[in-house]
């Protein structure tokens, strides 16, 4: 509860900062942002870190193989961080920039899941 | 003359007690070795505690305990399946709060639908195999059933009605069982294959496509049984009428041509019959039980398996993404299918033995 209120705390600061500072150097807010996100995240870690222990314990309770199991986690993973890439960017008025970021995004979550669309196709195969 | 007279009704009384004990005794052993070892191992059970009359009672006690005791068992073991895709399905939820874009959304959603598809591989494998299985004891089964029966059905003075009804039942089943081996449960795995797919895709089209094979498989099971049924209900009546009539004009012939004991052997031939038709009715009613028992286990597991993708469709609906729920509820609609092929079987015999048992003679 206390991380996720100084988490809360630091990026309603670094929002006011950037708002502020923004009047006599624009270029601040974005760098404003790409440390309260950095320092945010850094404090993510933990509580992700044991959501993810418990995760991985309700897996292998109900018998899912890692191989399975692992790319889905990955994927969650880049999609969530292609995501803060993206709006950073769009924050800074790239769009451009953006829109490559999602991209590298997808092709990321598609490389990590190629194992799962493999082994899938190899079912389908037989199957028919 | 008298000679001749003791002679005849001697061999009369002698195939009589023959038939009547042979009715009485139960069927041909080749008809238990013709079930599967579960099956024959239920219906030796179900045979031995209980009177000739109250076979089938006894069976479908048996059947109704079967499933009383074993259908939770079942569902325990489909649990972990369930509980793993319902854990994917959240775990693509909760990133979908978490990145609402529609670009993270699709990769989260291809990677869950990949995930579940190998989740439900195990699954769709034992029902394929458990389908086949089923079919192909229920086609030696029948090859077995349907000439004692039909043998059994001439025997009791039905002759035009063994011949017609039982070369049609030979006939439809033979064809529906390689219909279904060749081209429907082909049809089954493209359909599942579509739904993969379809969840890989979900703005694509496809969905029709998955739709429409469904209702083909259905339309092609619906459209047999409806033609056999048809058959038997038209020729049944016409073959019952001629059997009739055939069996009075040869009492009347016999005891018109055979002089002095004419009438005799024409009335003695009555108690022939009726041990023949208590012969056929035995049969009959064994081949009903042992069509349910080779059905039983196959089918409460795929009943099993297809309840529970369903309700994991339904809870994944609560939490998950659209592409995934169907993609669940198709796995569940592929099980239903393979259900209805089997199911289609071993009605199609149901339908033929059940009326061949319940055919009242003139």
């Amino acid at each position: 509860m206390e991380t996720i209120i100084r988490i809360g705390a630091v990026c309603v600061l670094g929002a006011v900062m950037a708002l502020y500072l923004a009047r006599y150097l624009p270029e601040s807010g974005m760098l404003i942002a790409l440390t309260v996100c950095a320092v945010a995240g850094a404090a993510l870690l933990t509580p992700l870190g044991e959501i993810l222990t418990f995760v991985q314990t309700m897996a292998a309770w109900s018998g899912m193989e890692e191989s399975v199991f692992h790319p889905l986690l990955k994927t969650v993973g880049i999609a969530v961080l292609s995501r803060l890439g993206a709006e950073l960017c769009r924050d800074a008025g790239q769009n451009a920039l953006a829109a490559l970021a999602e991209l590298g995004g997808a092709v990321g979550a598609l490389l990590v899941s190629l194992p799962l669309l493999q082994a899938v196709w190899e079912l389908l195969e037989g199957l028919v | 003359m008298k000679g001749l007279c003791g002679a005849v009704c001697a061999v009369l009384l002698v195939i009589s007690a023959v038939v009547t004990a042979w009715g009485e005794e139960g069927v041909p052993a080749e008809l238990f070795e013709a079930l599967t070892p579960e099956a024959e191992a239920q219906m030796e059970q179900i045979t031995s505690d209980a009177a000739p009359q109250n076979i089938l009672l006894n069976g479908l006690s048996y059947i109704r305990q079967y499933l009383l005791e074993n259908v939770f068992s079942a569902f325990r073991g489909q649990l972990a399946a369930a509980v793993m895709i319902l854990a994917v399905v959240i775990l693509c939820g909760i990133s979908a709060q978490l990145c609402p874009g529609e670009q993270s959304a699709g990769t989260v959603t291809l990677a869950g639908a990949l995930a579940i598809t190998l989740l439900a591989v195990g699954g769709v494998r034992s029902m394929l195999g458990t389908g086949r299985e089923t079919i192909d004891a229920l086609d030696v089964f029948s090859k077995a059933l349907l000439p004692t029966l039909a043998a059994a059905t001439a025997s009791s003075g039905g002759l035009i009605s063994a011949g017609v009804q039982q070369v049609a039942t030979v006939m439809f089943a033979d064809f529906l069982m390689t219909l279904i081996r060749q081209v429907l449960m082909p049809v089954v795995c493209v359909y599942i294959a579509v739904a993969v797919a379809e969840a890989l895709l979900p703005q694509h089209p496809i969905k029709r496509l998955r739709g429409g094979i469904g209702k083909a498989v259905t339309w092609a099971l619906t459209v047999m049984l409806v033609l056999f049924t048809g058959y038997l209900t038209v020729s049944g009546s016409v073959a019952a009428s001629s059997d009739a009539l055939t069996l009075r004009l040869t009492r009347t012939a016999i005891g018109t041509a055979v002089p002095v004991v004419g009438g005799i052997i024409s009335e003695a031939t009555e108690s022939v019959l009726a041990g023949a038709g208590l012969l056929k009715n035995s049969i009959g009613v064994f081949g009903m039980l042992g069509v349910l028992l080779i059905c039983l286990t196959p089918f409460m597991h795929l009943a099993v398996q297809y309840l529970t993708f369903k309700l994991t469709a339904f809870f994944a609906s609560l939490a998950g993404s659209e592409p995934l729920v169907e993609l669940i509820d198709a796995l569940g609609t592929a099980f239903a299918l393979v259900l209805g092929m089997a199911g289609s079987c071993a009605v199609l015999l149901l339908i033929s033995v059940s009326s061949t048992v319940s055919a009242v003679r003139l």
